[in-house]
């Protein structure tokens, strides 16, 4: 077993701000605690902020709600947790329903909607380019076109 | 590994979670060697020696041997190749990183070689971003310290306390159904020693269906349940054993199949099951090996799961207060 142990481990745990009372009318106060003194607006909103709401990330300081409006619209991506890979969802629904073929004629077009549907959402934080939609793009009219040439065969047969 | 912290990305195949650990943040980095690479080895090594026991009489009285010698050969080399490939890979291991509120552990440094690579990596930096490097004694000087705060102030210590993870109550009954088609199962595969029918034939197939469907269930129920260890370790070995035999079998009567029927009747679904449902295991050596050993397993695994899931019912009714403990004698 190995262990590698660094500083931080015997620092004690940073105490958190509960933010200064105000004692003068004529001072700022906190937008959210209006009998807490003002020591910063909010880099977002420009709301006055005690010690208690200010919250540093990425050398700016935010207030409680333009932190959590900026994670659920994805403008602050330190706080981004979770995403989907649609690029890969849209390939697999293009080449593995190759394994059984009849079905491909419902999951081509399938693969095509989702490629063209999520060409915008933001991919993998590792993985840079659109390659797979692409390929998904490719692959899935490939198979709409051979559809298309088996239905034309068979109906000239019919006929 | 970015300027100020550590990205660590867990793929659960379409997506993504991210967590971030800031150099700052990071107490410890603690590396342990597993066992798992000599599990997987012996895996792969057992793997090959029942395909080569499988496969080698088999060819040896069969007429076509050749291509069964190259079949059995493929899939053996195969096997062998995993089994080197895992044993170059070097050393497993488990890598768990400490903050101040968790201890997370780094699924992706499953190797002792990469692990200690990407830890050499990150070490400068953390030490950069927390102000410098311990030495052996400043650890030692430290913890002393600290024991002595721990030891007059016990409160600090236990203030931060870990709830126990939540276990949800599960009856066992879809490994009860497991466990009783297993039964099943084992008693149609031998009845094929007294008579063979189409029917059987036919039935099986939505017996492996419903097995591998209450499987699957009894799986997700025993996630996160107080279901026993034991009993859910006979779950993983019941879907262990049915994809292995589904392999094997359904490896073997493609084969067959290909040298019984013509090239046209092979495809041709209805003469597939006829040919299927007419194999004995007294005139085919490979079936009968591979009735009585799955027959086997399957009843070994049944027999223990019914007991032990009993046994846990038994004893959660008691705890339940509906059913009395028994009587204790003296």
């Amino acid at each position: 077993m190995q262990i590698d142990v660094f500083p931080a481990l015997f620092s004690p745990p940073a105490r958190g701000q509960d933010g200064e009372k105000l004692l003068v009318d004529d001072q700022s106060s906190c937008f959210y605690h209006p009998e807490k003194k003002a020591v910063i607006h909010c880099a977002s909103c420009g709301r006055f902020l005690c010690a208690l709401c200010d919250i540093e990330l990425n050398d700016q300081h935010l207030c409680p709600t333009c932190l959590e409006t900026g994670k659920k619209k994805r403008k602050l991506v330190n706080l981004e947790n979770h995403r989907v890979q649609y690029d890969g969802i849209a390939l697999s629904v293009a080449l593995l329903p190759l394994l059984i073929f009849y079905v491909t004629c419902i999951t081509a077009p399938i693969a095509i909607y989702i490629a063209i549907r999520y060409w915008r959402a933001p991919l993998s934080i590792v993985r840079r380019t659109r390659v797979r939609f692409v390929l998904a793009i490719v692959f899935a009219s490939l198979q709409i076109v051979g559809w298309a040439f088996a239905i034309a065969g068979l109906m000239g047969a019919l006929s | 590994m970015a300027k100020d912290h550590l990205l660590y990305i867990a793929a659960h195949g379409y997506s993504e979670d991210y967590k971030r650990f800031y150099y700052r943040d990071i107490q410890a980095i603690i590396t342990r060697e597993t066992g798992v690479r000599e599990v997987w080895t012996s895996v792969f090594v057992v793997l090959a020696a029942c395909t080569a026991l499988i496969f080698a009489p088999l060819a040896l009285k069969s007429r076509d041997g050749q291509a069964l010698w190259i079949v059995g050969g493929i899939l053996c080399g195969i096997l062998m190749l995993l089994s080197s490939i895992n044993l170059l890979l070097g050393p497993t291991c488990a890598t768990h990183l400490r903050t101040a509120v968790q201890v997370e552990q780094l699924g992706s440094l499953n190797r002792l070689r990469k692990a200690r690579k990407a830890i050499g990596m990150l070490k400068p930096l953390i030490e950069q971003a927390q102000g410098g490097r311990l030495t052996a004694d400043d650890i030692m000087t430290r913890a002393t310290a600290m024991a002595d705060v721990a030891a007059r102030a016990p409160s600090y210590a236990s203030t931060v306390t870990r709830k126990p993870a939540q276990r949800v109550h599960y009856a066992g009954t879809a490994h009860l159904t497991l466990f009783a088609l297993l039964l099943v199962r084992t008693v149609m595969r031998w009845s094929d020693f007294f008579f063979v029918h189409i029917a059987k034939a036919l039935a099986s197939y939505p017996l492996f269906i419903g097995l591998f469907a209450s499987i699957v269930i009894a799986l997700v129920k025993q996630r996160n349940s107080d279901v026993p260890k034991a009993v859910q370790g006979l779950v993983w070995g019941s879907l262990a054993h049915l994809c292995v035999m589904f392999y094997v079998m359904n490896s073997y009567f493609q084969f067959l199949l290909a040298l019984q029927l013509g090239p046209q009747a092979q495809f041709d679904v209805w003469e597939r099951l006829k040919a299927v449902s007419a194999i004995s295991p007294w005139t085919n050596q490979f079936v009968l090996v591979t009735d009585v050993i799955s027959g086997t397993v399957n009843v070994l695994l049944a027999i223990f799961g019914l007991f032990l899931v009993r046994d846990f019912r038994r004893s959660s009714a008691i705890m339940a207060g509906a059913v009395p403990p028994p009587a204790r004698e003296g």
